[in-house]
């Protein structure tokens, strides 16, 4: 079942989209890993999904219900954290729990201490003295304490250490185990990705290049070389990703279609990040191409 | 939301409630001083009619001339709901700067309910210390209401609804401006100009005519209003005059001056004076009575609550269409 989907959505602010005909469902009890470069619309997404911004074409809903107008149905669901969290700097870590506590009807008070304790954030502290690596901690915590059953979450470990990062990872991890949790988070750090994520959505420029599981589109990329002249034949049968051309043998990086018949070409298996760094890369020539294009011509 | 409110506006609800506890002090400290003035100048005989024509005017005029000491109390009391409104509203435009409402909205709050409560709150505990400090300024201001009337600018400001009215309009102009420009320093400036601004704009150029101003040729002799009429145009103390002839011509003073000469000693004044009445010539005056105060104040009160709303509305429309 589908937790989050969006059809035809998109933001406009001024004269340019931010996102643009975004359409996309996000299955229930997943990790999504939404990556793309800065400007690619993450954090617009991620707003729009929250209800922070109002979209200026299509629709978002989340458990069937939409973020401004179910407003109060919807909110008590979802929890948010941003990039930089705006927090009140002037709260003490306590009363920023206790302010959590009293805006949401579900609130799990124990884990947000225990949390915090782990982390060594003591509750008297004042926001304002915290590092950006505890503050960016604290907002997870209050966002992971209000129980959501959907946590969007916008570069969540940006600003986190290796290690606070892989624990931050395990806790996601064990929540949509045991709790069922579906998780969205943008990074445009891919590393960490494959471990923890199960679904991965990559956006350029305000448009998904590749969205699915994350295991099939893995297995379903592979890379093929083979001689310059046979492109064209591969061509017909499977989606050509990326070429890389040198004297005589051509590189190719291809979603599987069907079968591969054709004893001129080897088959090598790809990572993630190679998958990734192709489709953003595609995500980012295509339309310079054709501006190029369209300038020369004029 | 009520406790988060509070949280966030801690400081400047006590900021405002000593300020305001000072202003109380002050008002009872002083109020024994004005009874004693008023009963050392004999003014109790004049009300009841008592007492000497000349000696009386003379007795008015001394006990205004000793209240003007009272100036910058008035004053004081006269901006300061503009400057309880600024002060309360400025935290939403602190969050406005910082994003901080972003918090708020990402828990399980609507943005009606954050609107509700965060506006409404603020808005209520300024009504009631303004309206608080309005009741017992009114309550200070009594005796010289005895004497001078409370229509005068000055004294009206400073009771009855109009200082919870300016308080409630200087608040929205804050929070509209916070909420549009997202900065905290202009917003603030901006209600501090433009609350003292709208309040001054009434006060100067709309708020005599609000009704129809009883009017009056004055020839000679006695003046036709008392002395607790608030006079709008021409008698003693006018900055412009306008005559009427025999014929009900109206005649500004400069073509009066053609007639008449200048008015530059005691002498001239008397020249003056037999020049009038020589063409027949009166001056026109206009006043309020101070039976007017409670329908001056309620007019005053509504078109400034009125700004006030339609600003609130504009906020409300922006928070909810236009804010990310």
């Amino acid at each position: 079942m589908n937790v989050l989907e969006a059809r035809g959505l998109g933001k406009r602010y001024g004269r340019t989209w931010a996102l643009k005909d975004l359409t996309l469902d996000v299955p229930g009890g997943r990790i999504v890993a939404l990556v793309g470069p800065n400007g690619a619309g993450k954090t617009t997404f991620l707003q729009l999904a929250m209800g922070l911004a109002e979209p200026s074409a299509g629709t978002v809903v989340a458990f069937g219900l939409s973020p401004r107008r179910d407003a109060a149905a919807f909110l008590p669901k979802v929890g948010y954290a941003a990039q930089e969290p705006p927090l009140f700097r002037r709260f003490s870590v306590g009363e920023l729990m206790t302010m959590g506590s009293r805006l949401n009807p579900r609130w799990d008070g124990l884990m947000a201490k225990r949390r915090l304790q782990r982390l060594g954030i003591r509750l008297d502290r004042s926001v304002g003295s915290l590092s950006g690596g505890m503050r960016a901690q604290v907002a997870l915590v209050l966002a992971l304490a209000k129980m959501p059953d959907l946590l969007l979450l916008d570069e969540p470990m940006a600003s986190l250490d290796p290690l606070a990062r892989h624990e931050f990872m395990q806790l996601l991890m064990a929540a949509s185990a045991e709790q069922g949790l579906t998780v969205v988070l943008s990074s445009h750090i891919i590393g960490d990705l494959r471990a923890t994520c199960d679904y991965l959505v990559v956006l350029t420029q305000g448009r998904t290049q590749l969205v699915g599981d994350m295991d099939a589109i893995v297995s379903t990329h592979q890379r093929l070389v083979g001689p310059v002249e046979m492109v064209d034949a591969v061509d017909h049968v499977q989606e050509i990703v990326q070429v890389e051309l040198s004297d005589r043998q051509a590189s190719l990086l291809v979603r599987m279609r069907g079968p591969l018949l054709d004893p001129h070409w080897e088959s090598y298996p790809v990572d993630l990040d190679q998958i990734v760094l192709a489709y953003l890369s595609r995500g980012l020539s295509d339309p310079g191409i054709d501006h190029l294009a369209t300038k020369v011509a004029s | 939301m009520i406790w988060l409110t509070w949280r966030q506006q801690r400081f400047e609800a006590a900021l405002a409630a000593v300020v305001i506890a000072l202003g109380i002090g002050v008002l009872v400290l002083t109020r024994q001083a004005i009874i004693a003035d008023i009963n050392a100048l004999g003014i109790p005989d004049c009300l009841r009619g008592l007492g000497d024509n000349n000696a009386c005017s003379n007795a008015y005029q001394a006990f205004k001339d000793n209240f003007a000491s009272q100036q910058p109390l008035l004053g004081a009391l006269t901006y300061l709901p503009v400057l309880v409104g600024v002060v309360l509203a400025a935290s939403v435009a602190v969050e406005m700067e910082q994003g901080t409402y972003r918090l708020a909205w990402a828990q399980s709050v609507t943005r009606e309910r954050w609107m509700l409560t965060r506006f409404g709150l603020p808005l209520l505990f300024g009504i009631a210390i303004t309206g608080l400090v309005a009741a017992i300024t009114s309550w200070w201001m009594q005796p010289a209401n005895q004497v001078q009337g409370a229509l005068r600018p000055g004294s009206f400001d400073v009771q009855g609804l109009l200082p919870p009215a300016y308080m409630v309009l200087a608040f929205a102009i804050t929070v509209a401006a916070g909420v549009v420009l997202r900065r905290t320093v202009p917003a603030v400036g901006l209600g501090m100009v433009a609350g003292i601004g709208t309040h001054l704009a009434v006060q100067f150029w709309l708020r005599a005519n609000f009704v129809a101003p009883m009017s009056s040729v004055w020839m000679s002799g006695a003046a036709p209003y008392g002395p607790r009429d608030w006079v709008v145009q021409g008698g003693a103390g006018a900055s412009s005059y306008l005559y009427v002839d025999s014929a009900g011509r109206q005649l500004s003073y400069e073509q009066v001056q053609a007639v008449c000469g200048q008015v530059t000693d005691a002498q001239s004044k008397g020249a003056w004076s037999s020049c009038l009445q020589a063409h027949h010539l009166g001056e026109l005056v206009r006043w309020q009575a101070p039976t007017r105060f409670w329908e001056l104040q309620s007019i005053e009160t509504a078109l400034v609550v009125g700004i006030a709303l339609a600003l609130l509305l504009v906020t409300v429309w922006w928070l909810r269409r236009r804010t990310v």
